[in-house]
């Protein structure tokens, strides 16, 4: 029983890992396609999914019905709540197709311990950015995405 | 007073009405202008997707590639906000300057606007198709910034204009509140002014009557006194004392007949310029000769005038520091002060002061509450002080002493 926990913890631990180094290359808030997921924590990392900018908040959680989710939250900066690995945790945001069949989610709001923070707008305009400037912080025209061709 | 509160009321409703009317008026002004700009920008788009659907089948033609580096041209304008290629719905192409925000409104219309955090968002959708027959679309959301300075002008001057117009009506309808206040406070003086030389008359009137027929006996007893006396026995002293007490009691009769005729009696006014130094100096010989002597002391500015009739503020002045004196007091402060454009004689006593029954009848003649006064003395004061153009009002309380204020 010890030693089927443990193969299974190693194994989330490998699918979280090589979770957290697939990207998809474009990809986007599409406001049409928002759900919610429940789960814990699985692991925690920072990467630059937008170019140059900021480092993003990335999570792997694995949720109730045990599947396992990428969450994309915001610019580490911005997330000024404690997180960690274990941490039972309620994502709203946008769900995304990608290539392999990962599940992507991008974070529109997250609820951990009671408490909600709101990252998106409805439309998913990202609260961080600055209000009334295109490109925000970062360079002018800005990273965005690219798509596949 | 009723009067006024309607008054009040319709005012209070007028400007109601009137700030109602301006903000509607604004707030329509307000809106016209933004729904101009608006479509404004609408028509812009319009022109705009015809271009980038001409731009972008030529591009085609060349491959998709000119036509994604075409719309990466397009990006680098600071007014766009995102860019999007489809091909047969599915996404081809995108780039975002806010980290995966690309709304894509634009399923079917082919100009399209949205608010967001940024300001109204236009969105233009060109529809194109390749050389083979395949659907492209291409998307562009952008925002005219101007267009949100127009809007927020227009926003800054509606509520300033509301302001502006709601502070003019305030004034406006303070102004006239203050103003019917006024003219009601004047009506209400002119009335009691009225009310008050009617009763003048009235007294007037019998005061002549008594002294037509009380002055003729008089002198007729007056005269039989004066042919008794010369037959009177002097060494008689009992004699001597009724007689005298009768002479008394004539001329006592007689000084109240000519006080009633002072009363009843037209003043004549001549006015001229007073030094109020050499005014107090000539004044002393008369307050010495009063019958009480208190304490007088008299204060004023240096070199200070004024213009009125000298005999009157004489006798003004002594009958209210002899009123004082005959009710009790022992010191009396006269204290000239100018204010506004009004001298003020301000003439406290430390007597046993007025009750606050009293004091509203202080001034009516006839009406007196010491024991030998004839309710004559502060009645013709007050048509003194009238007569003068001024006003005079008492302030006292009972065991504090009194103070009278006549302003001229």
């Amino acid at each position: 029983m010890n030693r089927k926990k443990i193969f299974f913890s190693f194994f989330l631990l490998l699918t979280s890992i090589s979770l957290l180094a697939q990207t998809p290359s474009f990809h986007y808030f599409d406001h049409k396609k928002l759900t919610d997921i429940q789960g814990q924590v699985q692991s925690i990392g920072y990467e630059e999914v937008y170019g140059k900018k900021s480092e993003f908040l990335m999570l792997s959680i694995l949720s109730d019905d045990q599947r396992l989710f990428r969450v994309e939250v915001c610019p580490q900066w911005f997330f000024a709540t404690d997180i960690a690995v274990g941490m039972k945790i309620r994502i709203h945001g946008s769900l995304l197709q990608t290539s392999d069949d990962t599940l992507y989610l991008i974070a529109q709001e997250i609820s951990i311990k009671g408490e909600s923070i709101t990252l998106r707008d409805s439309k998913g305009f990202p609260l961080w950015s600055r209000r009334g400037q295109p490109g925000g912080h970062g360079n002018r025209k800005g990273p965005g995405g690219r798509g596949k061709r | 007073m009723k009067i006024t509160a309607k008054y009040i009321a319709i005012l209070f409703a007028l400007s109601i009405f009137s700030i109602g009317f301006f903000y509607i008026l604004n707030l329509s002004n307000r809106r016209a202008v933004e729904a101009s700009t608006l479509e404004l920008a609408v028509s812009e788009g319009k022109t705009i997707e015809k271009v980038l659907g001409k731009a972008a089948v030529g591009l085609l033609e060349k491959g998709e590639i000119h036509l994604v580096n075409f719309m990466d041209e397009i990006f680098a304008n600071d007014q766009v906000v995102y860019v999007a290629i489809k091909r047969s719905g599915l996404l081809l192409h995108a780039a975002s300057k806010y980290e995966g925000y690309l709304p894509l409104e634009n399923e079917f219309q082919a100009v399209k606007t949205f608010t967001s955090p940024l300001g109204e968002i236009i969105e233009v959708a060109a529809a194109i198709k390749d050389h083979s027959g395949q659907d492209f679309s291409a998307h562009i959301g952008y925002f005219f910034s101007a267009i949100g300075e127009i809007r927020n002008a227009a926003k800054n001057n509606f509520l300033l204009l509301t302001a502006i117009q709601a502070a003019i009506v305030l004034i406006i309808i303070i102004f006239l509140s203050s103003f019917n206040q006024q003219m009601l406070r004047k009506e209400i003086e002119i009335q009691k002014q009225k009310e008050e030389k009617n009763k003048f008359q009235e007294i007037s009137l019998i005061t002549a009557g008594i002294n037509h027929e009380i002055r003729n006996p008089l002198n007729s007893l007056y005269l039989s006194y004066q042919m008794l006396e010369p037959l009177l026995d002097h060494a008689n002293q009992e004699a001597v004392f009724h007689s005298n007490s009768l002479k008394r009691e004539i001329k006592r009769i007689q000084q109240i007949i000519e006080r009633f005729s002072t009363l009843s009696q037209a003043i004549s006014v001549r006015r001229e310029e007073i030094d109020l130094q050499q005014f107090f100096v000539d004044m002393q010989p008369v307050l010495a000769g009063m019958a009480m002597r208190p304490e007088i002391i008299s204060r004023h500015e240096p070199e200070m005038k004024i213009t009125t009739d000298r005999s009157l503020l004489t006798q003004i002045i002594a009958n209210v520091v002899n009123n004082a004196a005959e009710a009790g007091a022992s010191r009396i402060d006269i204290v000239v002060a100018a204010q506004k454009d009004k001298t003020v004689f301000s003439i406290k006593d430390n007597g046993p002061g007025i009750s606050k029954e009293h004091v509203k009848y202080i001034f009516d003649p006839f009406v007196t509450f010491k024991a030998r006064g004839s309710g004559i003395g502060l009645a013709l004061t007050k048509k003194m002080v009238l007569q003068l153009g001024g006003r005079i009002e008492v302030e006292s309380a009972e065991g504090r002493g009194a103070e009278f204020r006549i302003y001229l």
